[in-house]
């Protein structure tokens, strides 16, 4: 393994290079710009390597890409940058012995990486070991101009912690999990000595999730229509069907999924009902996180079922902007929150767990 | 039966930043087409909106000018319509906290003040442009990205003449803040009307049309004109159904006319923007741009007319225009005489102006030459005339005036012995005219003094010349 190589997804846009090149809608495009997270791994003389990941925004929630991921940690590769709204990849993270470190809501600039749902777009590494993910960390962390969202408060100290953060647990959220894996978290609880807490927006934080990311990513696919760039209908005869026809033939089904939902729940009749008790709800859910009491939050990486209720897990960080870093220990899946700005206390929880036989 | 119109107005402006309101390319009128843009304004994926802070600053200004309140905090959103012209898909409006609300602005009318309350001003981005061929249709993003402000009254005009006397106040507040240069004919205002008609003093408004994109007073007034009658009419003889519709305005037929139902949108699904950060409004912010608010119109007439003692009626014709106000400043601030500037820019510059036919805001004038002329008329270094042809010159082709004046020849013949030889000479050819004139023909001294003046290449002093003429036919009698 080579800490200086790494690969990006082709979402982080590079000049003259294809751009989220599995997704039909962007064939033949190429980046007019590199992203500043592309220009600031040059100047630490990264060796970068585009990868496609991201397929269809991330929006075909059934189909984790596993092989996609073995893929690019088949060579020397040490990390992957990627942004992963939806968790598909922190959720591989700890099936395949990598480690997701997601930091702070705009806490690295966005410039050059395209629009998936903005509120909650973020670059994330996925690495082969810690210090990698740290180190990278600190390269990507940079004050940006060309990213309005982000300030010069956005800005992250990554002193490793004197103090032993406090850690949390809700292990109501076992209920429905397999009893071992139960165990197995619920020890590391222990040895954390961690807080009871009771997520109490949890169930709800996925349809949350899906309400607003649907309606930012009906907007963000908007652009593409056949015209400027990216695919074209070759059978199209006017201007109505060029629209038409190269959304049909180009959008995957999540896509479509995603922004006819979108569209549904930001319509006039709607908005009120969907859009801004969504909205309402990633208020409370954000403000509910009590961090008096604790600094980091133990999560289970899986519970009982399907994806989709597994995205009620990966949803807390976007939602509140948290800094998050998913692992595993053995067979057991962990994913440790922190308020934004505090990737440290993520950092000194992981080392006191891994430590600890 | 007996109806009142009621008449609200959207008012697009364009503001005077330099660059673009969420990327840096620059905001000029007649470049060339997709000149002046970049991967961020044409729409491509992954360039996140950096928002122009010079253009919140006209917002502020726009509001403090119309007497509204600033917001301490204000956010944008995003407005869904699908149209080729919008790149996004998207418009980046301000739906949930626009900058400014409740302002008001004072209308003159013939006989009255009237007050036009304001629900709200925003700032938003412009969309491209479609231009139409005879095979095709092109888009030019030239304009996406362009930072207007958009004006919102309440619905509380009557008449076209409230619209237009509205429509010229709040040019002159926005050109002499210099939020806009408000030109009309380069769409850098534009205008969105929307009309009802109820019964006289009915409580309920009636059905409401929007005639969209209004761009010249003249069509504004006929749009407006055209649309009440045609209101009245559908209620009067239920000649037609009114509905509630966006119309657009035939300017050669001279009507309106209901917009293809897809230009009609009417489901913005509106959300606030997550890409640009929500912009806390300092009071201290607001403090300093009000400190430094330029001197507006109204302002500007009571202090020429009553510190400088300018006459009102030509004082007026200065302040009415932003361009001329400038140019009277700049060209006093070189020549310190307020009455002649101010002749010579009503008097002669407005005649060559109207003779070019261009709109008093496209004059385009070196005024530090300008004031060279003023000058070396008041020096009596040239006579009046030479100094009108001079400005004409100036104007035409931004002659050098004063290098011009020597390369011609054109000082004026102070030499009274040569005038009067000329004198002598015009008397003698011409003797018939001037028995004519000893008859008591008043009208034939013109003529004389003219031919002197062209045998003086029309450099004599006009005094000089009429002295010496009027002493010598004296001596006739
Ligand atoms: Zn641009």
């Amino acid at each position: 393994m080579n800490p200086k190589h790494i690969a990006v997804d082709d979402t982080i846009m590079r000049v003259n290079m294809p751009v989220m090149s599995t997704t039909e809608i962007f064939r033949g495009y190429l980046s007019p710009i590199d992203a500043h997270v592309i220009t600031l791994l040059e100047a630490n003389d990264y060796t970068i390597n585009s990868v496609p990941l991201s397929q269809n925004f991330g929006t075909d929630l059934s189909e984790l890409p596993l092989q996609q991921v073995r893929e690019v940690f088949k060579g020397d590769i040490s990390a992957c940058l990627v942004n992963d709204p939806f968790g598909s990849f922190k959720q591989l993270a700890t099936k395949e012995n990598l480690i997701f470190l997601q930091p702070s809501y705009a806490s690295v600039s966005r410039y050059g990486l395209v629009q998936h749902v903005p509120s909650m777009d973020q670059i994330g590494i996925l690495a082969k070991d810690i210090s990698t993910a740290y180190e990278l960390l600190s390269v990507i962390q940079s004050i940006d101009p060309k990213d309005g969202v982000m300030t010069e408060r956005n800005t992250v100290s990554l002193t490793p912690n004197k103090l032993e953060a406090r850690v949390a647990f809700d292990a109501s959220l076992l209920n429905s999990t397999n009893d071992e894996y139960g165990e197995l978290l619920n020890s590391i609880a222990k040895d954390l000595n961690a807080v009871d807490v009771k997520l109490i927006y949890f169930d709800i934080s996925k349809q949350v999730m899906t309400i607003l990311a649907a309606a930012e990513l009906s907007h963000s696919i908007n652009r593409y229509d056949g015209v400027r760039f990216g695919y074209r209908s070759a059978d199209a005869s006017n201007l109505e069907e060029i629209y038409e026809k190269s959304r049909s033939e180009s959008f995957s089904i999540g896509m479509k999924l995603f922004g006819i939902l979108g569209v549904f729940v930001l319509s006039q009749n709607n908005s009120k009902r969907y859009y801004e008790q969504a909205m309402k709800l990633r208020r409370m859910i954000k403000e509910s996180l009590d961090y008096v009491k604790y600094d980091v939050i133990l999560l289970p990486t899986e519970i009982n079922g399907n994806n989709y209720t597994n995205l009620a897990i990966f949803s807390q960080a976007p939602l509140a902007g948290l800094a998050s870093l998913t692992f595993s220990k053995g067979n057991c899946g962990i994913q440790l929150l922190a308020k934004p700005y505090h990737e440290q206390q993520l950092l000194e929880t992981y080392n006191r767990i891994i430590s600890k036989d | 039966m007996k109806y009142e119109v009621v008449i609200g107005l959207e008012v697009h402006i364009e503001l005077s930043t330099e660059s673009k309101l969420f990327c840096s390319c620059p905001v000029k009128f007649d470049a060339a087409p997709n000149e002046n843009i970049c991967p961020a304004c044409a729409g491509m994926p992954g360039i996140p909106p950096v928002l122009n802070k010079r253009a919140v600053e006209l917002g502020i200004i726009a509001g403090l000018v119309t007497n509204s309140k600033i917001s301490s905090v204000t956010a944008f959103d995003k407005k869904n319509y699908f149209y080729p012209d919008l790149p996004t898909g998207y418009q980046i409006t301000q739906f949930f906290a626009p900058i400014c609300k409740d302002g008001y602005i004072d209308i003159e009318l013939s006989d009255r003040t009237k007050r036009i309350t304001l629900k709200q001003i925003h700032i938003e981005e412009d969309a491209g442009k479609l231009v139409h061929t005879a095979t095709s249709t092109l888009v030019d993003l030239n304009r996406a990205g362009v930072p207007l402000i958009e004006v919102v009254s309440n619905p509380d005009f009557s008449n076209a003449e409230e619209v237009i006397a509205y429509l010229e106040k709040l040019r002159s507040l926005m050109t002499f803040a210099s939020v806009s240069d408000c030109k009309m004919q380069e769409g850098s205002m534009r205008c969105d009307v929307n009309l009802s008609v109820r019964e006289t003093g009915a409580i309920q408004l009636g059905t409401r049309t929007e005639i969209k994109n209004m761009s010249s007073f003249k069509s504004i007034t006929e749009a407006i004109e055209y649309e009440s009658n045609r209101h009245i009419e559908a209620l009067e003889t239920m000649s037609e159904v009114l509905v509630q519709e966006t119309r657009g305005w035939d300017d050669d037929a001279k009507e309106t006319y209901a917009m293809r139902e897809k230009e009609n949108f009417d489901d913005y699904r509106y959300f606030p923007n997550p890409e640009i950060m929500p912009v806390v409004i300092d009071s201290s912010v607001v403090d300093k741009l009000k400190r430094n608010l330029p001197e507006m119109a109204h302002e500007k007439l009571l202090r020429l007319t009553e510190q400088l003692k300018l006459p009102v009626i030509e004082t007026k014709q200065i302040t009415a225009s932003k361009t001329l106000s400038d140019i009277f400043d700049s060209t006093l601030a070189l020549t310190g005489n307020p009455k002649e500037v101010l002749n010579w820019i009503v008097v002669e510059l407005l005649s060559i102006q109207r003779g070019e036919n261009k709109s008093v805001d496209d004059i385009v004038i070196d005024t530090k030459k300008f004031a060279d002329i003023i000058k070396m008329v008041e020096q009596r270094t040239i006579n009046r005339n030479v100094g009108k042809k001079l400005l004409q010159l100036l104007v035409e082709q931004d002659i050098n005036p004063t290098n011009y004046v020597t390369e011609h020849n054109l000082i004026i013949i102070s030499d009274n012995s040569s005038v009067e030889s000329v004198v002598d000479e015009i008397l003698n050819t011409h003797q018939g005219v001037v028995s004519e004139f000893l008859e008591g023909n008043q009208k034939v001294y013109g003529f004389l003094v003219g031919q002197t003046m062209k045998q003086l290449g029309g450099k004599a002093d006009p005094k000089v010349v009429n002295e010496l003429l009027r002493s010598k036919l004296a001596s006739m009698e």
